[in-house]
């Protein structure tokens, strides 16, 4: 294996093309992966693509900020709560201090923090390398072939005054979560103009729940909200070491109505 | 492939494979207070601070780590001149099989650099990448505490000198 030190955006660009080379952000997948065919590993601490940067509304962060500096970031500027709040609680901190924004977008873990807030953000992504265009994040994720030969230089946001809600379902603290939940709410004249709901870990990696987001649109804040909405999106899980599939839909089920009476209801346990 | 490090202040040029994590690379040419544990990033017990940020060398390729200051805990300190971090975790009772112990100053030491008066839940978050299976951290959570006073006043023995910890030792 040999590497590659590129000292900008574009040479990088250039080596990831190549058959067999990978990019290397923060490491800690590759770590745990098999080198035997990785040819190449493309070191991109060089190349300038750190740091979360403002233009007007959209936001964008480069793809080797890492967690903790992007959580520090936005906590700084208050903006992106949620992805903010994700980041800053994700795996442990020497992890924080290595995981890069990049990395985990391209990996895209099944218990990755940062895709569920991403998502529900509307994030799009950057690449360049055999593919140099920007693409919306779901696109990127549902489309492999987006991810030979490229390389993600950041993703980009528009912040709204969103009301937020993050749940990491966990054994103990630093475990990996078995699934997220990221709930965005836009509120007007006291009632939701628009609901974004996220689940990250389930069996096809990600669930936007569009039964939810419609059922609530309009809904009056503070009120009993409706029953039975842990139920009512189509969601499956795989068998996991934190349950069994059964159980883990239950549990999210759960969540989802304990986060929407946080986030809308009266805050009543029902 | 060959490359340079910086460990604790001093040059080394070392041979390695290029697929090598920096935990082997430091163990393998004598860096031993760096220990080996679970090699996920789970258990922090093989924690350096790289350019000041703590990271598991576990999770990190040596060829990442070339020309960068690595340091370990024998950085910080040693048994005659040890930082207020070190010295506390000893009058703390904070140490037991001591397995985890450079890893748990390391982590120490970078939440007081970020945080020289911590919360208890920035604590427990600044230690969250450390396990230790002998203490039930109430007594490391303690020296952590007692350092961060000590690194307040400027001292390190604690107070042993009859000096109350004001010696600067």
């Amino acid at each position: 294996m040999e590497w590659f030190f590129p000292e900008d955006a574009a040479e990088a660009a250039r080596c990831v093309q190549e058959e067999g080379v990978v990019p290397h952000g923060g490491g800690t997948m590759l770590c745990r992966g098999d080198l035997s065919r990785i040819r190449g590993m493309v070191d991109l601490s060089r190349t300038g693509l750190s740091g979360l940067r403002r233009e007007g509304e959209t936001f964008f962060l480069g793809a080797t900020t890492t967690f903790s500096e992007a959580a520090r970031a936005l906590r700084t500027c208050g903006a992106a709560p949620a992805l903010s709040r994700a980041l800053g609680i994700a795996a442990a901190t020497p992890l924080r201090n290595r995981i890069t924004v990049g990395g985990s977008i391209a990996s895209f873990p099944l218990w990755s923090d940062l895709m569920g807030p991403l998502l529900a953000l509307g994030s799009s992504i950057h690449l360049r390398g055999r593919v140099a265009k920007t693409v919306p994040l779901e696109e990127y994720v549902t489309t492999p072939d987006l991810r030979r030969g490229t390389l993600v230089t950041g993703c980009s946001f528009s912040d709204r005054p969103w009301r937020v809600w993050y749940h990491r379902e966990v054994r103990v603290r630093f475990d990996y979560p078995a699934f997220t939940l990221t709930l965005l709410a836009l509120v007007e004249e006291e009632c939701v103009k628009e609901l974004r709901a996220v689940l990250v870990g389930c069996r096809n990696r990600f669930s936007r729940m569009t039964e939810i987001e419609e059922a609530l649109r309009g809904f009056p804040l503070g009120t009993e909200l409706p029953g039975g909405l842990g139920r009512r999106f189509d969601v499956a899980f795989s068998e996991r070491p934190h349950g069994s599939a059964a159980y883990l839909r239950e549990i999210a089920g759960v969540w989802m109505e304990r986060g929407l009476n946080a986030l809308l209801g009266n805050g009543k346990d029902r | 492939m060959q490359g340079r490090f910086r460990v604790n202040g001093k040059e080394a040029l070392w041979t390695f494979e290029a697929g090598a994590t920096l935990l082997d690379v430091l163990r393998e040419n004598g860096v031993t207070e760096v220990k080996e544990g679970c090699r996920e990033g789970h258990c922090g017990c093989c924690a350096v601070l790289l350019e000041g940020v703590l990271v598991d060398s576990c999770q990190v390729f040596a060829a990442t780590a070339m020309e960068r200051e690595i340091t370990t805990s024998r950085g910080l300190g040693n048994l005659r001149a040890p930082s207020a971090v070190q010295q506390s975790f000893v009058d703390a009772g904070a140490v037991q099989c001591g397995f985890c112990t450079p890893g748990m100053v390391l982590a120490t030491h970078a939440l007081l650099e970020e945080h020289p008066e911590p919360t208890e839940e920035e604590i427990a978050a600044g230690l969250d990448g450390n396990l230790c299976r002998c203490t039930g951290y109430v007594k490391i959570a303690e020296a952590v505490r007692l350092a961060s006073e000590r690194r307040g006043t400027g001292g390190s023995c604690g107070g042993g000198c009859g000096d109350g910890g004001g010696c600067g030792a």
